[in-house]
């Protein structure tokens, strides 16, 4: 696995572009930040023409160094950060946002019911219309900073797919660069597969079975795209679903004084599922731990009080409806599976509306707390990285799951971190490492409970992609016709190889 | 990793070595404000518009958690109040998701535009009516008027000593409450004889979250009005209420302009409370007593001599000192 312990010292880019939050390190590449779509319309087609590769990047928050340049140039996105138009259709709203605008710009628009649009020509009665009920995108990855091209490009998710499911169900469609050179609209439904081939924009065929991309018969070019991780093109700009938003957001945090307990309080929920419930997650004790070390750093951790003293583990949930009274009824329910399971409860949370973001925060302190380990282990001088499952694994209960992880990372002399999201088994298993021998055996064990999802019907690579870091476990996990199939898939639309080059393939 | 890895040592424990129960009574005033981009101001008279969807102050999270976390340890209890129109039902109703025993709104129009001295008053008439109390916790200030004002103010009505930015609690008798304030890197110790007000520092007491079963609670709140008020024992022994504006006008140097009180008349409390005229005590509806910002545009090429942070502070240092000596 390609990944040189220390940054480059390549003067033409900063080594913060050289890496991503996953602390995979790139290598030598030339930075190009075009300010405007033109600028970067003409970058990319002057770039195709010379046949120099480039990798694009969002706020470099991935977790598989997708964006980390190997070759060529890095080309930021940053500065296409602004909302584009709003148009009103027949099921709520499309907003059209540059690539580079994220998340947090994204809520806090929202929330004031104000754009900085691009163009002028955004009708005064759909602004109205549009103002006149709160609307929200439902798609709510915890990594506030991420942009909303990196969320497209990952296929990301978060704790809301529970519900929602990932980014790919609110992009009604998108603008995009091709490898000729051509800027083109790929919109819901309009390019698709029949029998097993796709007629493209640019006339040209792919002949690939989708199912062996892992998508459906109907599937279409934009669910080819959202996910490709940036290989077959450039996406310039985005069509987001506003769905009206929900009057009442609760969200519930139990804390367990065992593993057993909590997951077993997971499991009743996913037994008895709760009408309103749009995520339901699991923290381990050691998440709990790095939420409780960070409050001494992290200002947005200190005004939410510690764990419940004696806490092993947490199950959070969310629930969103109009009916303030269906939320209490699922509440109750709730607090009874807590009783049933052993539970205190007394040792809970429950955040209503604006108050609800403290549990996202607590949430979301885990993985920034992981990313903050890694960078004092590197600076000591290991060349280590982030090993996390992102594999779902349908079937077997979380109480099994779970007794399945720690036995094998016992039996490996490893330690993890585990959260993520109950519904399937969707759980992220971070292996901490702190130098190559344990880095081996953490990517030995991930294989193996990759074919054991794979036996199960999960998929492998959920919603943080496979990047670089995980090129090799995927070539590894998935089938040789799978890895085939997306290969067919790269020559097809990138024949040159200079997009995103080395994302999931190896050259 | 253990299980003792997540105690926290600035956590207040729940179960303290020595048990003792107190059974103190403690107020929290607290205030709702405007949530998020509701902020507006009448233009005219210069009050914060509330009829916006509103939210506990942030400052006052941290004087409930005091008073909580003082319930945990000492076995008090405690009341909530607060002053503001009929919306603010629903911030009491969630603060007292964290514990607290009761609270009560003061709510009526005739209080509208109250400034800092009339809020002070009408809680000041409450806690007498409501009371006796041990102690009066209230939060640094406000992020929607931020005068600070009404602790201080409320000490002065009531005739109890005043303590404030407090950051922790070092131990606490039927008598005394011996704390720690802090003043920019000054850390004091002192004490504060019982019975007394004390305004809290915000990042030194992490409010609580409410427990799910405290949700699924019923709660109540109880509406005041102000002739409810009229029955308060401190107003018998008030002078007059009533302040008024005697002048407003630009300070040397200054962009604030400054407020007197009015003159100060005996009032006989009414024998029947029907006949209490709260526009006496609380000024006229509409016309608060509060100092005007008068924000003129600064003459060009004016210096004006301000002292420094560093200055400042020591002057209150001074102060402290010489109230403590």
């Amino acid at each position: 696995m390609i990944n040189p312990p220390f940054p480059s010292s390549d003067p033409k880019c900063p080594p913060s572009h050289l890496r991503d939050e996953s602390r995979f390190q790139g290598v030598q590449a030339e930075l190009k930040t075009p300010a405007d779509h033109r600028a970067l319309a003409e970058l990319a087609v002057k770039s195709l023409e010379r046949g120099q590769p480039m990798t694009f990047q969002g706020a470099r928050t991935g977790l598989c160094g997708g964006c980390v340049p190997l070759a060529g140039q890095a080309v930021s996105l940053t500065l296409l950060d602004r909302p584009i138009s709003l148009e009103e259709t027949p099921e709520g709203f499309e907003l059209r946002v540059q690539p580079g605008y994220d998340l947090a710009s994204l809520g806090r628009d929202l929330s004031r019911r104000r754009f900085d649009f691009i163009s002028a020509k955004v009708k005064a009665e759909t602004l109205s219309a549009f103002r006149s009920r709160p609307y929200f995108w439902p798609p709510d990855p915890g990594e506030r900073t991420a942009t909303i091209g990196g969320l497209a490009s990952t296929r990301a998710a978060g704790p809301g797919a529970h519900r929602y499911g990932s980014v790919a169900e609110h992009i009604a469609g998108l603008n995009f660069l091709m490898a000729d050179g051509q800027e083109r609209s790929v919109r819901r439904g309009r390019h698709f597969f029949r029998n097993g081939r796709m007629l493209l924009p640019g006339g040209q065929e792919l002949a690939v079975d989708p199912s062996r991309l892992g998508l459906s018969e109907e599937a279409d070019l934009l669910d080819l795209l959202i996910g490709s991780q940036g290989m077959y093109g450039l996406i310039t700009s985005l069509d987001l679903k506003l769905a009206p938003a929900p009057a009442h957001v609760w969200a519930l945090v139990f804390f367990l004084d065992s593993e057993e307990k909590a997951a077993a309080l997971a499991d009743v929920f996913l037994a008895e599922p709760l009408s309103p419930l749009v995520s339901l997650d699991y923290l381990d004790e050691a998440s709990l731990k790095m939420v409780l070390s960070l409050r001494k750093t992290a200002s947005k951790l200190l005004e939410i009080p510690p764990p419940p003293l004696g806490a092993a583990a947490a199950v959070l949930l969310e629930f969103h409806s109009n009916d303030e009274s269906e939320i209490e009824s699922a509440a109750a329910k709730a607090l009874a599976g807590c009783q049933k399971v052993g539970g205190d409860p007394d040792q809970s949370w429950a955040l209503t509306d604006a108050e609800a973001e403290k549990m996202r925060i607590v949430r979301h302190a885990v993985p920034e707390g992981l990313g903050g380990r890694l960078d004092q282990i590197r600076a000591k001088g290991y060349p280590v990285f982030n090993v996390a499952s992102d594999f779902t694994r349908p079937g077997p209960s979380l109480t099994r799951c779970l007794a399945e992880y720690r036995r094998d990372l016992k039996a490996q002399n490893l330690e993890a971190v585990i959260f993520g999201h109950a519904k399937d088994n969707n759980l992220h298993v971070n292996i901490l490492t702190e130098n190559v021998s344990q880095t081996k055996r953490a990517l030995e064990l991930m294989a193996d409970w990759l074919g054991r999802a794979r036996e199960t019907g999960g998929k492998l690579f959920q919603e943080h992609g496979v990047g670089k870091l995980k090129r090799e476990l995927f070539a590894q996990a998935e089938k040789k016709e799978t890895v085939d199939a997306w290969r067919t898939v790269k020559k097809t639309l990138d024949p040159h190889a200079l997009f995103n080059p080395q994302n999931m393939l190896a050259d | 990793m253990t299980k003792t890895d997540l105690i926290d040592q600035n956590r207040p424990c729940r179960l303290p070595e020595e048990f003792i129960i107190l059974d103190l009574r403690l107020a929290v005033c607290l205030k709702q404000v405007p949530s998020g981009q509701s902020g507006e101001t009448d233009p005219r008279k210069g009050f914060v518009l509330r009829s916006g969807p509103g939210r506990l102050n942030p400052f006052d999270g941290s004087a409930i958690e005091l008073a909580m976390s003082l319930k945990d340890r000492f076995g008090a209890s405690v009341d909530l109040i607060s002053m503001g129109p009929k919306q603010a039902e629903q911030t009491l109703l969630e603060a007292l998701c964290l514990g607290p025993d009761r609270a009560f709104l003061i709510s009526d129009p005739a209080l509208v535009g109250s400034d800092s001295l009339a809020t002070a008053r009408a809680l000041a008439l409450t806690l007498s009516l409501l009371g006796p109390y041990d102690l009066v916790v209230c939060g640094l200030t406000t992020i929607d008027g931020g005068t600070s004002q009404v602790p201080p103010s409320l000490s002065r009505l009531l005739g109890w000593p005043f303590a404030g930015r407090l950051c922790k609690v070092v131990g606490l008798n039927e008598k005394e409450l011996h704390f720690q304030q802090r003043y920019q890197d000054e850390l004091l110790e002192a004490t504060l004889p019982l019975p007394g007000v004390v305004s809290t520092l915000r990042e030194s007491f992490t409010p609580r979250l409410p427990s799910i079963k405290a949700k699924l609670a019923p709660k109540k709140v109880t509406v005041l009005s102000a002739l409810d008020l009229a029955r308060s024992p401190l107003l018998a022994n008030q002078e007059s209420l009533r302040t008024e504006t005697v002048d407003v006008a630009q300070a040397e140097g200054f962009s604030f302009g400054r407020s007197g009180g009015g003159p100060a008349k005996k009032t006989e409390p009414p024998a029947d409370p029907a006949e209490f005229d709260p526009a006496l005590y609380f000024g006229e509806k509409g016309s608060p007593t509060k100092i005007q910002a008068i924000r003129k545009p600064k003459p060009p090429n004016r210096v004006t001599v301000r002292p420094t942070a560093a200055e400042a502070a020591a002057v209150i240092l001074e102060a402290v000192k010489a109230v403590k000596s």
